[in-house]
């Protein structure tokens, strides 16, 4: 019989490794430090997923249930990798819980967390409340189902998304020169969702670049102006004030197109955070011994191979936002990927 | 060959009957020479120009809307001007009119108005050049050229207008860009839009030599 | 003590301290300006605009639609003096990868400026509205009447015929320019086009069963006050 395989991390890139593992037969350790599977989307409240805007319920669903109801897969809610010996083919794992196994493969799949704003203090969050995060307004969304400022609870006229905080900065150190990736399209998402239901509110997208790539241009970029009329100005926002005259924000930027300074009303301002390596993908390279990229923290696949789900280490599989930003649906198809390969590595003899 | 039609109606503009008097003439006897029928499109009036459409939008779509109403009436469904600025208003005028039905239902209820034949049908337009190069075509030319025009040396000058905007007229729906449909396309039958080349190959055909015009040629 | 004069500059208002985003939504309430929205400030318009390269940087399509998008006022006025620069080449619709109708689109915001009162009458519009006020009278221009007619505007003094009043070609006062643009092609003209041609300057070509038209056409230009 096949050896098992240990997956850290019940987000998408864990749930898909190991929803592949228990398909193909393989013995599989899930463990998840949360109480509950299914990872940011899920954990957070996410509302609606880019790029193919479906709910994280409607995504991860699906493979939550697969794996919680397939006997090859031993799901351990509250748990997380302490140590790791041994050779690639036998890792004898220890977990918190004080179990050990011994595994002939290991998929990590760690993920990423939301940038802190607070650590931009001219951006004014946590000091004004109508200062939010986009995780914020997904919750706003989510859980409440309307639009409304938390300093009155009163629908905003304007709303700014301010993009790139926490990311391609070079003050917060070397760790945030990294583009979050998905932030263009969820605020193109976001801006939509605010003016369907709201179609009187205006919408201002504060950006550098919008880097909305590849077939992402049209739904997030084209479509929030052309039939949304959201618009589009380019300048980083330097800093975020409060008038107590009108009761609004005012955000400071440069127009760099009109190339004048200018402080602009606004009732809403969505702070679009930028992702970092989670703690658990720090602490677990350290403990599997996994290259780390020397700025970000995050993990880098083996240089000799060119599929990125391969580690230096052999027998380690990496997959989601472990090793970079990444959208859910290729974190869901990189877990199964590298589950797939987890699998033939501990020797697993599927016949078609 | 032969996509636009043999007989089509002909709209001279206001040009063509004053100062450029000499190429109205030439147009009509070239047309006769090639076996094709331009029908002279009675009473039409002035397309606009640029000035108008800058000053009335309602307006210059009427002025255009009025001259295709008179070449339906006398049965046409294509329009043939040897003005780029005409046959840019009909251009014009026939893609707003196509793309917006409340555009043309204004239209059509401010011709009955003014007591002109409502638009059933709206006729499209071709610059004369487009009209010869696909009906006739330089083998005509070259076999119908008496004499031919060796030794002139000709720079072939197509004018802004000739080419651009290469999507007005029959080919983009706008409407913010969404669909399929609505992405703008280059009428089939049109001159190369950046390097024009229907003049040169029909004065070539005529027995003139083009000389190396570009890119002045569309300025 | 600072006499170079300089510090007053600290004092005008640089900072953009408001959108004025009506102004946006009336010039894409016009049929010709719709398309504005579709912009994304690439400025292939802008790089290929003949009026842009040889003439004046300040006449910069892709700046005055992102002016216009927000609703910056200050700023378009201070370009009122190239904006209307405009000679209608066409490259920048033709051209546009967004399918803005750049050329329809500059005009419907210059439109909305005279409307608001935002720009004081611009030379071109001038011309424009000589130019439909005859197209409305006759349902024709003529070439010659035009021009000479335009020339009489600028102050020229033209001599007329006694009769009909109208401008008799190159008699009177005419701008060097136009010697030199006409001449060269009269002499090579075929006498019988120039016997055309003064016949019509005299006996402006007109549209028949124009004139139940012509007040459907009044009445609509009136509606949009194009000619005001």
């Amino acid at each position: 019989m096949a050896k098992s395989v240990l997956v850290i991390g019940g987000g998408p890139a864990g749930l898909g490794a190991a929803r592949i593992l228990g398909k193909l037969g393989i013995p599989t350790i899930l463990v998840e430090k949360e109480d509950r599977l299914g990872g940011n989307p899920i954990l957070n409240h996410y509302h609606t997923l880019i790029p193919r805007k479906l709910k994280p319920e409607q995504v991860l669903g699906p493979y939550i249930k697969e794996v919680e109801s397939n006997p090859n897969v031993q799901v351990k809610l509250k748990t997380e990798l302490t140590a790791c010996e041994g050779e690639p083919g036998s890792y004898k794992v220890t977990l918190s819980n004080g179990e050990t196994h011994e595994v002939g493969a290991i998929v990590v799949a760690k993920g990423f967390e939301h940038f802190d704003p607070r650590r931009k203090g001219e951006l004014g969050y946590g000091l004004y409340p109508d200062v939010i995060t986009n995780l914020e307004l997904e919750q706003m969304f989510s859980r409440e189902g309307r639009l409304y400022r938390p300093s009155n609870g009163q629908l905003p006229k304007r709303v700014a998304f301010v993009f790139c905080v926490g990311s391609r900065d070079r003050q917060l150190g070397v760790t945030n020169v990294h583009c979050c990736r998905y932030g263009c399209a969820l605020s193109g998402l976001q801006a939509m969702e605010i003016k369907q239901h709201y179609p009187d509110v205006d919408v201002f997208c504060y950006y550098m670049d919008v880097r909305t790539y590849g077939t992402w241009e049209y739904p997030f970029y084209w479509a929030p102006q052309e039939q949304y009329g959201v618009r589009y100005v380019r300048g980083r926002i330097a800093g975020i004030t409060y008038s107590p005259a009108d009761g609004r924000l005012r955000v400071k930027h440069e127009d760099t197109i009109v190339q004048r300074p200018a402080e602009v009303p606004m009732d809403l301002v969505v702070l679009v955070l930028g992702m970092e390596p989670s703690a658990g993908t720090k602490k677990v390279a350290k403990i599997l011994g996994l290259a780390q990229d020397p700025d970000s923290k995050f993990l880098v696949p083996s240089e000799e191979s060119g599929s990125n789900i391969i580690s230096n280490k052999p027998g380690i599989f990496i997959a989601g936002a472990c090793k970079g930003p990444i959208d859910i649906e290729s974190s869901l198809a990189e877990g199964e990927a590298a589950g797939a390969e987890a699998a033939a590595f501990v020797g697993a003899k599927v016949t078609v | 060959m032969g996509v636009i039609g043999k007989r089509v109606a002909y709209y001279p503009g206001c040009s063509l009957e004053g100062a450029t008097r000499a190429y109205d003439v030439s147009t009509r006897i070239v047309a006769r020479e090639l076996g094709l029928e331009l029908d002279y499109l009675e009473d039409y009036n002035c397309c606009g120009a640029m000035e108008s459409k800058n000053v009335t939008f309602m307006g210059t779509l009427l002025l255009n809307a009025r001259n295709m109403s008179l070449a339906r009436k006398q049965g046409h469904d294509v329009i043939v001007a040897p003005c780029n600025g005409c046959s840019f208003s009909l251009q014009r005028a026939e893609y707003f009119l196509q793309t917006d039905s409340k555009i043309f239902e204004r239209v059509n209820s401010l011709l009955k108005e003014g007591g002109v034949d409502l638009l059933d049908k709206i006729p499209e337009t071709y610059h004369i050049l487009e009209w010869f190069y696909h009906e006739a075509g330089p083998q005509k030319v070259k076999e119908k050229t008496k004499r031919p025009l060796r030794g002139l040396k000709v720079a072939n000058y197509y004018g802004c207008l000739y080419t651009r905007p290469h999507f007005y007229a029959r080919t983009y729906s706008h409407a913010g860009g969404q669909s399929e449909e609505a992405r703008p396309r280059r009428r089939e039958t049109a001159d190369d839009d950046e390097h024009p080349y229907y003049m040169n190959a029909l004065f070539e055909a005529a027995g003139a030599t083009s000389v190396e015009f570009e890119p002045m040629h569309t300025q | 003590m600072d006499v170079s004069g300089d510090w007053n500059l600290i004092i005008l208002p640089r900072v953009i301290n408001d959108y004025d985003l009506d102004f946006a939504k009336e010039v894409m309430s016009l049929p010709e300006g719709k398309t504005m929205i579709q912009c994304y400030q690439c400025s292939y318009c802008t790089a290929s605009c003949p009026v842009h390269n040889y003439w004046d940087e300040r006449y910069n399509s892709r700046h005055f639609i992102h002016l216009a998008r927000l609703g910056l006022i200050d700023e378009l006025q201070k370009r009122a003096d190239v904006m209307w620069r405009c000679v209608s080449c066409h490259k920048c619709t033709h051209r546009c990868p967004k399918g803005v109708l750049v050329e329809e689109v500059l005009k419907a915001i210059l439109k909305t400026m005279a409307k608001k009162g935002l720009i004081d009458e611009y030379p071109s519009k001038k011309f424009d509205k000589f130019f439909t006020e005859s197209v409305l009278e006759y349902g024709r221009i003529e070439d010659g009447e035009l021009l000479f007619g335009w020339i009489e505007k600028q102050g020229y003094n033209v001599v007329k015929d006694p009769i009909l009043k109208k401008p008799i070609p190159f008699l009177g006062e005419t701008p060097e320019w136009l010697k030199q643009l006409v001449m060269k092609p009269i002499k090579s003209m075929n006498i019988s086009f120039l016997v055309l041609n003064a016949k019509h300057m005299l006996f402006h070509p007109r549209t028949k069963n124009w004139n139940k038209f012509k007040q459907v056409l009044r009445k609509v230009v009136q509606e949009e006050g194009g000619l005001t």
